[in-house]
């Protein structure tokens, strides 16, 4: 094994080791500085991943060719530790208000983004399908963590059947991709399956992939699970699962499809259009009509795979030049995605009171009054989230449609367009609530005037969250060059 | 060839079980009452449904023996290859008993090896 | 970088014995997903693996069959089987029947999904090269060579030899699994922590 290979898998190494050694640390008789020393740990962990990511360097396959380490894992890896790195601080409150497993559960949250970080770098199969496996399983443990919360297990309950059901798809998928190929490995499966004239083995093998991975994007029509499990799992939990899973799954969908299975692009590129569109007017639609803001922010995290698939389906293009602009602005909207939703959800346990979140837009009815620094982060995820300028969400809405525009896929930036439309009247209802509705009186719940206490690392969660929001959407240019290097190795 | 052995066995098998029943059913006596079907022909009436719902602590068990059961599995063709694996072969399967016999010590500390 | 299996079954279709296991199989299954009762679900499906494991075998998988019988005939369909009966559900509870349109949805979807399989088995190896028979083949594994001959394909040497060579990673990986799994048992599963 040269040492080389090893290098490659440095940042996966690094947060494995942590979540470890959490547990490791859990197991000895506590004392009084546990709880901080196990929380350290994990911020160890994942800045020793960060600082080993680095060096951009040629696209490299170690491991037998088993794994690939090149400018989109990278990418991809970042965002999710990014994810990691915000969903740790943000879970400590529900940690400690609601009893739960602390190392356990920081363990888990780790080896599900260690799982992610395998799977953008995965380069054959079998080790795609582990990683899959490995996110998925943590996260049906974390989705039920809170063991007394019935809504918690409903929540675990639900995701892991549909779960269990979607990766039967998967897997089916993958053996009859293997039947036609003749290798599990991406590199020589699109020469092994030659074609799709001929192929039906492949075709079918290809849809189930993609019907597979819609449903760990929650696209519809495989999104049934989504509102459910994202109301019922702790806040925390849904705004880690929410960003991080859908960032991994479409790295690793943009390299099965981009980089794998390039000459079958006539085969996945119909899929992926029906899903965007479907997607698209799925999600909005139904977050319109939602009363809990938390069920409003999960058809919105539907909706928002939608988009990000235009830039698959765009990348069904011949012509590479399009492709890389499809899979490049796919990579740089889940990004973005990931900074507005991930701070989105964390604002509501910041909103709330310890143990009591922000669920109903009545809850965060005059909220500006109270906590006007809190108004203000909220507004900006929301302004982002609804395509508006100068934000990441309008940025990365734009570069997609002009994508799909170059592509040939007009119709899927008509629809994006229109359903952003949908989309701004529900986000901007948050900021209508919070400004210039007054609290009301419901019987029975009393609303104190002043400030109630609050998580200072919720704040700075969600500030972190809204400050990357507008960066993104002021400096674009960087991450833009960065997702753009990440597409154009991935063509073969 | 060899697999003609196999079948041999498999019909062997089948045919000595076949055999033992119906022998039992054409020259055993077969005389059935109502009283003959309960579940203790001279004790009191039952009370219940012998079906109760049962602790998850033995469903715990069977999980954590189903895990420990795939370890073994992979253990089988590094114990069949040891000699020509080598130092890797090794070192690959330190690893996985590593990180799985972890595993083995959080389950011990954490008492769910013993009986509640 | 390619690996093309060559040499599985090209006579495969044509055995009695792989015609009749996978017959049995199928059937199996389709009693499995229409019983009621679930115990007797779990017996089909005990005899659906009975029937694959052989299939396995007449692919040149005997190591991949033995694992199957030992796995999921002896351990996991034995937790089923547990599950059932640790919930021992009444037939009240366990909810009313899909209803007729749902289920018929349920069969369109499933016989569409048959059709575009059956016309993959049919079309999918068209004009492809005829598989070559069984042969010796080498087995890269570090700095040395393992030869596996033609009788041991499939076999426990050859996994091995695959196993801890080119598929490293996802063996490693499955070890990460096992840990999440055992993690996941307990967090949920212990009464008291």
């Amino acid at each position: 094994m040269p040492t080389a290979d090893w290098s490659m898998i440095g940042p996966v190494l690094a947060v494995l080791a942590a979540a470890l050694g959490m547990v490791a640390l859990d197991l000895f008789p506590r004392r009084p500085w546990h709880r901080s020393a196990v929380e350290w740990t994990a911020y160890l962990g994942l800045i020793a991943a960060i600082a080993l990511l680095h060096g951009a360097g040629e696209p490299r396959v170690g491991f037998g060719g088993a794994l690939i380490a090149d400018p989109l894992s990278r990418f991809m890896s970042l965002a999710i530790l990014l994810a990691t790195a915000l969903a740790v601080p943000a879970s400590l409150p529900a940690i400690a208000a609601r009893g739960l497993l602390m190392a356990e559960y920081l363990a888990l949250l780790l080896l599900s983004a260690a799982g992610m970080m395998l799977l953008v770098m995965s380069h054959d199969l079998i080790t795609m399908f582990l990683s899959v496996e490995v996110l998925s399983l943590a996260l049906y443990v974390l989705c039920g963590i809170a063991r007394k919360d019935a809504r918690s297990n409903e929540s675990a309950m639900k995701y892991f059947v549909l779960g269990a059901f979607a990766t039967g798809f998967l897997l089916y998928g993958m053996a009859l991709v293997y039947g036609a190929a003749g290798t599990v490995f991406l590199s020589g499966m699109s020469d092994g399956i030659g074609g799709t004239e001929g192929s039906v083995l492949a075709v079918a093998g290809v849809s189930l992939i993609v019907a597979g991975f819609a449903f760990k994007l929650g696209a519809a029509p495989f999104h049934m699970w989504v509102p459910d499990v994202y109301e019922g799992a702790p806040t925390p939990v849904t705004a880690f699962m929410s960003v991080a899973v859908k960032a991994a799954g479409l790295g690793a969908l943009a390299r099965l499809l981009v980089g794998g299975m390039a000459l079958q692009a006539d085969a996945w590129g119909p899929l992926a259009v029906f899903l965007a569109a479907l997607t698209m007017v799925v999600g909005n639609l139904g977050a319109l009509t939602q009363a809990s803001v938390k069920r409003m922010l999960a058809y919105s995290s539907i909706a928002h795979s939608g988009y990000a698939l235009i830039g698959v389906a765009s990348a069904a293009s011949p012509e590479a030049t399009y492709a890389v602009a499809g899979i490049s602005a796919a990579l740089f909207y889940a990004a973005a995605y990931l900074v507005m939703t991930l701070g989105a959800f964390v604002f509501l346990m910041f909103a709330g009171r310890p143990g009591q979140e922000a669920e109903t837009y009545d809850h965060l009815a005059g909220l500006a009054r109270r906590r006007p620094w809190a108004a203000a982060l909220m507004t900006v995820l929301m302004v982002s989230l609804a395509g508006i300028p100068p934000t990441a969400g309008f940025i990365g809405k734009f570069v997609l449609f002009k994508a799909a525009v170059e592509a040939g896929q007009v119709g899927l930036a008509v629809i994006g367009v229109i359903t952003s439309a949908v989309g701004v009247y529900y986000y901007l209802r948050v900021v209508v609530v919070m400004y210039m509705h007054e609290p009301e009186e419901v019987p029975g719940r009393k609303v104190e005037p002043e400030a109630p206490p609050f998580d200072p690392n919720l704040g700075w969660v969600v500030a972190i969250g809204a400050a990357l929001t507008l960066l993104l959407g002021v400096y674009p240019t960087i991450f833009l060059n960065f997702s753009r290097a990440a597409a154009s190795t991935l063509l073969p | 060839m060899e697999w003609a052995i196999v079948a041999l066995y498999a019909g062997a098998v089948l045919g000595l079980g076949v055999a033992f029943l119906a022998a039992s059913r054409l020259l055993g006596p077969s005389r059935p009452k109502p009283a003959k079907s309960e579940p203790y022909e001279c004790g009191v009436p039952l009370q219940a449904e012998s079906r109760i719902r049962m602790s998850v602590h033995f469903y715990l068990v069977a999980i954590l023996f189903i895990l420990f059961d795939i370890e073994t599995v992979f253990l089988i063709p590094w114990a069949v290859l040891h000699r020509q694996l080598g130092a890797a072969g090794l070192l690959e399967m330190g690893i996985f008993i590593s990180v799985v016999g972890f595993g083995l010590v959080y389950v011990w500390r954490r008492g769910a090896l013993e009986w509640e | 970088m390619i690996h093309r299996l060559k040499g599985i079954g090209q006579d495969v279709l044509s055995d009695p014995v792989f015609a009749a296991c996978a017959a049995v199989a199928i059937g199996a299954a389709l009693l499995m997903v229409t019983r009621r009762n679930p115990v007797y679900a779990a017996l089909w499906l005990m005899q659906c693996f009975l029937a694959v494991a052989v299939v396995f075998l007449k692919l040149h998988a005997p190591f991949l069959a033995a694992i199957h019988v030992l796995v999921y005939t002896g351990a996991i369909l034995v937790l089923f089987l547990f599950v059932i009966m640790l919930l021992s559900l009444q037939p009240h509870e366990l909810g009313a029947e899909h209803s007729r349109a749902a289920r018929a949805l349920g069969a369109l979807v499933c016989a569409g999904f048959l059709a575009v399989l059956g016309a993959a088995a049919l079309h999918g190896t068209r004009g492809a090269a005829p598989l070559e028979p069984l042969r010796d083949v080498a087995v890269e594994s570090g700095s040395k060579t393992l030869v596996i001959t033609a009788e041991q394909w499939g076999g426990v040497e050859h996994v091995g030899a695959e196993l801890f060579s080119r598929f490293v990673v996802p063996f490693e990986v499955v070890s990460i699994l096992i840990l999440v799994a055992i993690l996941g048992a307990v967090v949920l599963a212990k009464r008291k922590l």
